[in-house]
């Protein structure tokens, strides 16, 4: 199997995810904006918080879409969910109560399952960008 | 393959990895030091810390599951009830030592049934529900309960003062709480809506904790989110309000609303004045939720601070003293009751109990 195949699993994988989870805020807005103020982080800038998260995931979804802005997308993608990671362990050494902000089937997950579930997200897009810089220095196609 | 994964691009990517890594966790840990100033400055007020005040007895129940609360109090047993289990009853002794299961019989149908809560006020126990609404008691030994007056008032709280009536706290058709007294005579319910002062919105402003002390037939509801508490009789005479020693006298809550205002929710972490209260003859103990000036943050996190109050005293002289309610392993307290001269307190999996110190609780009240 080509090792760059996983490039294109992770570019899908994160598509599906940055949309879902932008669309299931949006189509909430309200609730979103609410569950973030419940945040002890976040209650000063919920307001912000509540669109530039949802935005900022569109457009890492678009970024990675893009072949000649892929790179760009996954770093930013990693980022991301480095923060989200971070602030998952950040919020439950934090305070007795925890609000979620997640949209949708996320929701549902517990705080445990949700931390995998990133860290899964990490570690994929930082193989991805391993990948994709190792495939733009070395052009020709490479089978294993 | 002709190119390795340690040539020099792929170690400059290594190498932003670890800086975006760090970045994020960075950014995050800034947030946590913004929020953490905000959330734990301390109050402005000070609290007094004798040695020992209250005792803790040598012995600690275990307990199989996190659902019970503390029902009430009848001769030298104390009583559990269970939220998932609402039928299920523990009977413990005062020494911590015997404990009884019992099993509360009801002839109801159960699914007309929504939350039933178990209060204790000998020889009666009570089971009631404010969401379905209904009312059931029976006597404490039999555990048999029957429906026995009036019951069509929806209520959030309440506690019962006399073999046929209650004090009850219910949200008024306007969403805001109000203090009623519910009875078997005509008429049956009675709302005082101008004991509880709306600040914000008038229903998570007003929000606190109702109690009723039977030897001084007295009730006494304590806010949660502002220092002040208010003493009426069963009648709905308001005796007087007072002030808990914090400094917090207007609610610092934030309300909001979604679904086109049918969901009405916390906006902001409140600021939580007064989680619980127990009052228990002449005195009042409320577990604060705010930082004295004289206090650490290391005391905050593994400790609850109670603080006790004499309400025979002139307003400004109440406050005496203060005492330590410390985690039980990683447990936090959940909850605590003051019966006689005898401090319960209850962890998900514990119950442990104090008894006063004569110095500072002198005996013969």
């Amino acid at each position: 199997m080509n090792r760059y195949k996983l490039i294109d699993l992770a570019v899908f994988l994160l598509i599906i995810l940055f949309t879902y989870a932008a669309l299931s805020k949006l189509l909430e807005y309200d609730k979103f904006t609410v569950q973030l103020s419940q945040s002890p982080l976040l209650t000063a800038f919920a307001g912000t918080v509540a669109w530039a998260i949802p935005a900022l995931e569109i457009v890492l979804a678009v970024l990675v879409s893009i072949p000649r802005m892929r790179l760009y997308g996954l770093y930013g993608s990693y980022t991301l969910m480095v923060i989200f990671t971070a602030y998952i362990v950040a919020i439950t050494r934090f305070s007795d109560y925890v609000p979620c902000s997640c949209g949708g089937v996320l929701q549902k997950l517990g705080w445990t399952e949700h931390l995998i579930f990133n860290l899964f997200f990490v570690a994929l897009c930082g193989i991805a960008i391993v990948l994709q810089v190792h495939k733009e220095h070395n052009p020709s196609p490479v089978a294993t | 393959m002709g190119y390795s994964f340690s040539a020099p691009p792929l170690r400059r990517v290594y190498r932003t990895l670890v800086v975006l890594t760090l970045g994020g966790m960075f950014s995050v840990w800034i947030l946590y030091l913004i929020a953490n100033q905000v959330n734990h400055r301390d109050n402005g007020f000070v609290r007094l810390f004798p040695p020992h005040p209250v005792l803790p007895t040598s012995h600690v129940l275990p307990l199989q599951y996190n659902s019970y609360y503390l029902a009430g109090h009848a001769g030298d047993t104390l009583y559990l009830g269970n939220i998932t289990a609402p039928f299920h009853v523990v009977a413990v002794h005062q020494n911590l030592v015997d404990t009884q299961y019992v099993r509360i019989r009801l002839r109801y149908p159960l699914e007309r049934l929504k939350r039933l809560t178990l209060s204790i006020d000998s020889p009666y126990f009570y089971l009631m529900d404010g969401i379905a609404p209904s009312l059931f008691r029976g006597y404490i030994g039999q555990w048999e309960a029957t429906k026995f007056m009036y019951d069509s008032t929806y209520f959030t709280e309440a506690v019962p003062v006399g073999p046929s009536s209650l004090i009850v706290r219910a949200v008024m058709a306007n969403r805001e709480y109000a203090l009623g007294r519910q009875s078997a005579t005509l008429p049956h319910i009675r709302f005082d809506t101008t004991i509880l002062q709306k600040q914000i919105d008038g229903l998570f402003c007003t929000d606190g904790i109702l109690q009723y002390d039977r030897r001084q037939h007295g009730l006494l509801y304590l806010y949660h989110y502002r220092n002040e508490y208010i003493r009426f009789d069963t009648n709905l005479h308001v005796l007087e309000r007072g002030r808990t020693i914090d400094t917090t006298s207007r609610a610092q809550i934030k309300v909001g609303s979604y679904s086109k205002g049918s969901t009405i929710t916390m906006a902001a972490p409140p600021v939580m004045v007064n989680y619980e209260s127990s009052v228990a003859g002449k005195y009042l103990f409320v577990r604060s939720g705010l930082r004295a000036s004289n206090e650490t943050e290391e005391m905050f996190r593994d400790a609850f601070v109670i603080d006790v109050y004499d309400l025979t005293l002139e307003p400004r002289e109440r406050y005496k003293f203060s005492f330590y309610l410390y985690n039980h392993g990683t447990e936090k307290l959940k909850s605590f009751r003051v019966y006689g001269r005898t401090l319960y307190a209850l962890y998900d999996h514990y119950l442990t109990s104090y008894t006063f110190n004569d110095r500072y609780f002198p005996p013969g009240h």
